[in-house]
């Protein structure tokens, strides 16, 4: 049983995230500000903390910079800022995750869950692994299992989605047009590949990344091409 | 730098005021000495006056000018008989001739012969005894009667005088090595002296006697010729002090404390021409004032040096107030706007400009064509009565009219220019207006405001495009909040038993509309920032050809699901333009979901990519499924669709952004619509 504290000043947002997690086992706090957040904290243990930014008395960024001076769980910023600058100032400070308003249920649960299990499971999985391993942040791919494991799931992909996965993330960091992706799996002449590519790309993002319009692995380069992100261990 | 100097100008100036004097007058005193000093060609330094050739000079002029004298008398002897002295006895013989006869002599003689008796008469300190012996008549300027007795007695007498000089049958005896025969043989003094038959006595005694010019030329020697040495050091010292007094006050007229600009007296501000005048009035009384007195360096009394004394002040505080004045009108910039010669000219200037301002371009054209047809046929009849020292008026008068033409077509271009840049957007653009004339200047000041305008407008604009996205951004805040709620509850409630059919029905509406009310203020941000320019972009190289085949397979399924066919038409070549891939995906998403959302099912979508020579055009055909019963420039509008009815989904903001970020990327946005086929070209600039 986690506890998950929810901070936003508004009453129903609240209220609906209680349902939502709930249903997912998780015992929730609720506050309406940063201030109660904080008081909260200081009387029980936390495992994640969803915080709305604009609120009353203290606001989510304070909260966070405050939280994290002397504890590490992991935070999520709900806000219904959703520019690019807004998003890096709540990751700069401090916040794990960043979700706009209005948010799609399954993905905040889908986020909450993966913050839960990076959190709990530091480090655990690690040491069992055998095999030649080829990993990012929480993307590992086993190539004597041939298994996918993204944040602690494993994830099902056809042959040609596990060989572009696999040859991407071996070259974690390096950007691969369609040709060179054609090339270097298929390895063949890159001849009528067309958007082939694009539609396992497409298809793997789906099935790793929790939303796929914003993908944390698999990114886009538009007009140029597709890699693995590389994300250093923590 | 000047701050604290300033504080002393004053005092400076004051110091400067009276050392200059004293420097003047080191210098001259040294000058004077070091020119009689030159005159001592023959020496290198005298040790007394009597040693000197000025003194060698004088003698030798004394002797013959009283030989000479002596001859004069002779012709004009019998004449003055009644102011003849009691002392004379002409009945003793021939001989007997007193002094004192030469000065009735004298007084009355013609105006020629004046000069050298005075000149003798004065050099008292000269003794002398000349016998013509032709006539056997002796004259003398000593105190005794003259016989054959006291001649012999006057010619011993002379002879043991300090320094004496005898001519006596062709011969010289003296004791002035200067004046010895070998010295003195081949001078014209000599020479003219032997014409006469004569025989000379003569000798002066040491100390003088009598203030003549020997007493006079003995003081100045000893006072000014003497002190050499000092003279060098004296004009030195002067000229440094005198130098840099000038420097200094040239540095710090016009100077006060405490303020930087040059501050400008009472006299500075009368004309200038005024105080030329005076200056030159001035010294011209000074100097008629000084010819008047007789100057006489060595002999002069107390009412000619008072006299001098006051020429030279008034000299010296005229002098210095015209330097002073013309440094300070220079340095303050105004020593050609205090002439009157300035002031006329702007009156004239003033007249012609407020007669030419009421006047018509055609009669001011027909002054300036007459005026210089005048002119030039002046010149012309100048030529041909001068000849061709005319010629050179002709070509001013032509070069200047050429050069008035010139700077006309030249401020022309420049407003021309001016006028082409406003109408190409360039609102920053400016004429200076001081460099233009009369009408022009009119015009030049109109187009500066209208420019002025232009940019205000604009900034007016700018900044009300800028209020309206960061309030369409805020209220959009607002909006997301309580949409969050809603579409969470409706959410929750379809996860909820429902009584019935109908219910689930109105949920499903609920849902979609509360998705389609999300969508919209997000669009609605995005569109404001698109059109304001509002965006930040990160320009890269992107292959066009890549990000087809990119977004090609992000849709493939939704295009399959709409059984859409999909036919990409690529280049060999790589197709590269410069923009910003994140926004370029967007416009490429926002048309290919237009095509899933308004392409007729089952028909075929065309994509091609088209290199020309400078550009890359990507070209979107498309089967509409709606009848597009309105223009391409109504659908770019905001809020538009091919539709009026607002029932599918979608913003209407769709192609909006798209045109905007599209030219936000410095590329083109066109559409075309033909019966049902919807076409889409972007034209980017290519790159290699």
């Amino acid at each position: 049983m986690y506890n998950i504290l929810v901070c936003d000043d508004d009453k129903e947002i609240v209220n609906a995230i209680e349902i939502y997690l709930s249903k997912e086992g998780y015992q929730i706090f609720k506050a309406y500000n940063g201030n109660e957040a904080l008081a909260i904290m200081e009387k029980t243990e936390i495992h994640l903390v969803i915080l709305d930014i604009m609120m009353p008395k203290m606001d989510g960024m304070t909260a966070a910079s405050k939280i994290r001076e002397t504890k590490a769980v992991p935070i999520i910023m709900l806000s219904a800022k959703s520019e690019d600058y807004d998003k890096v100032a709540g990751l700069n400070n401090g916040a794990d995750d960043y979700i706009t308003k209005p948010f799609n249920p399954v993905e905040l649960i889908a986020r909450v869950n993966s913050q839960i299990r990076r959190y709990t499971s530091l480090g655990s999985f690690k040491q069992k692994e055998e095999g030649t391993i080829y990993q990012t942040g929480d993307l590992k791919i086993n190539d004597d299992t041939k298994q996918v494991i993204v944040e602690g799931k494993e994830i099902k992909l056809t042959p040609t989605e596990y060989n572009i996965l696999k040859f991407l993330t071996k070259n974690k960091g390096k950007v691969y047009s369609i040709n060179q992706i054609y090339e270097n799996v298929w390895e063949d002449e890159a001849y009528g590949a067309d958007n082939i590519i694009a539609v396992h790309i497409r298809h793997i993002r789906e099935k790793i990344e929790i939303n796929p319009k914003e993908p944390k692995y698999l990114k886009v380069i538009w007009g140029i091409g597709y890699k693995i992100e590389k994300i250093e261990e923590v | 730098m000047d701050k604290i100097p300033n504080k002393y100008a004053k005092l400076i100036r004051i110091i400067c005021y009276i050392l200059i004097p004293i420097a003047i007058l080191a210098i001259v005193q040294s000058i004077i000495s070091l020119w009689y000093y030159e005159q001592e060609e023959k020496q290198v330094k005298a040790s007394s006056f009597f040693e000197s050739n000025q003194f060698a000079n004088l003698y030798k002029e004394s002797i013959l000018n009283n030989v000479q004298a002596s001859y004069i008398k002779e012709v004009e002897f019998e004449y003055p008989k009644e102011v003849t002295d009691e002392k004379i006895n002409e009945s003793d013989n021939q001989y007997t001739l007193h002094i004192s006869n030469y000065y009735g002599i004298v007084e009355s003689n013609v105006e020629g012969n004046k000069i050298y008796y005075k000149n003798y008469l004065e050099n008292k300190n000269l003794k002398f005894l000349i016998i013509d012996n032709k006539t056997n008549t002796a004259i003398t300027n000593m105190n005794q009667t003259l016989n054959t007795d006291t001649i012999e007695e006057i010619k011993k007498e002379l002879s043991n005088y300090s320094y004496f000089w005898n001519y006596e049958q062709k011969n010289v005896n003296t004791n002035i090595s200067l004046l010895s025969l070998e010295n003195i043989a081949y001078e014209s003094h000599y020479t003219d002296l032997k014409q006469y038959d004569c025989t000379i006595y003569t000798g002066i005694k040491v100390p003088l006697e009598y203030h003549d010019y020997y007493y006079n030329y003995e003081i100045v020697y000893d006072k000014i010729v003497q002190p050499y040495d000092n003279a060098m050091i004296n004009l030195l010292l002067g000229s440094l002090i005198l130098l840099t007094c000038m420097t200094l006050i040239t540095i710090y007229v016009g100077k006060e404390k405490g303020k930087n600009e040059i501050v400008l007296n009472t006299l500075d501000k009368i004309p200038y021409e005024i105080v030329v005048l005076f200056v030159l009035f001035v010294t011209g009384i000074t100097l008629s004032v000084i010819d008047t007195i007789n100057l006489n360096i060595y002999n002069m009394n107390m009412t000619t040096a008072f006299i001098i004394i006051i020429a030279s002040a008034v000299f010296y505080i005229v002098g210095m107030l015209f330097y002073l004045t013309s440094i300070t009108r220079m340095k303050a910039h105004t020593l050609w706007k205090s002439t009157i010669v300035y002031y006329l000219y702007r009156l004239i200037k003033k007249g012609v400009n407020s007669i030419s301002s009421n006047l018509s371009l055609s009669i001011k054209l027909g002054i300036v064509i007459i005026t210089y047809t005048i002119l030039i046929l002046f010149c012309i009849l100048l030529i041909f009565s001068l000849g061709p020292v005319a010629i050179p008026f002709l070509l001013g008068i032509w070069s200047f009219m050429f050069y008035w033409g010139l700077r006309y077509l030249k401020q022309l271009k420049q407003m021309k220019q001016m006028v082409k840049e406003l109408y190409e957007g360039n609102t920053q653009i400016r004429l200076t207006e001081e460099e233009y004339k009369g009408d022009l200047k009119e015009v030049c000041i109109y187009l500066n405001d209208i420019a002025g305008g232009f940019q205000n407008a604009i900034n007016k604009s700018l900044k009300s495009e800028r209020m309206k996205t960061e309030l369409i951004t805020n209220v959009s805040h607002d909006i997301k909040t309580p949409l969050t709620s809603i579409i969470n509850y409706v959410d929750l409630l379809k996860k909820e038993e429902m009584p019935n059919e109908k219910t689930k029905q109105y949920l499903d509406v609920l849902d979609q509309k509360s998705q389609r009310l999300k969508r919209l203020t997000e669009d609605l941000v995005e569109a404001s920032k698109a059109s304001s320019g509002n965006i930040k972009l990160n320009i890269e190289k992107i292959d066009i050809k890549e990000l087809i085949k990119q977004v090609s397979g992000e849709f493939e399924d939704r295009l399959n699901e709409k059984k859409l066919e999909l036919l990409l038409n690529l280049p060999e070549e790589n197709a590269i333009i410069t923009a910003d891939s994140r926004y370029l995906y967007r416009v490429m998403e926002n048309l290919y979901s237009n095509i899933v959302k308004y392409a007729l099912p089952q028909s075929r979508v065309y994509v091609d990519v088209i290199l020309q020579k400078d550009t890359v055009e990507i070209n979107l055909k498309n089967i509409s499924k709606e009848k597009l019963n309105i223009s391409a420039e109504e659908l770019m509008e905001r809020f538009v669709r091919g539709e009026s009815s607002r029932n599918t989904e979608g913003s209407g903001l769709g192609l909006s952004i798209a045109q905007s970020l599209i030219e936000l990327q410095k590329g083109t946005f066109q559409i075309y619509l033909d019966g049902d086929l919807f076409k889409v070209i972007l034209t980017f600039q290519r790159k290699q």
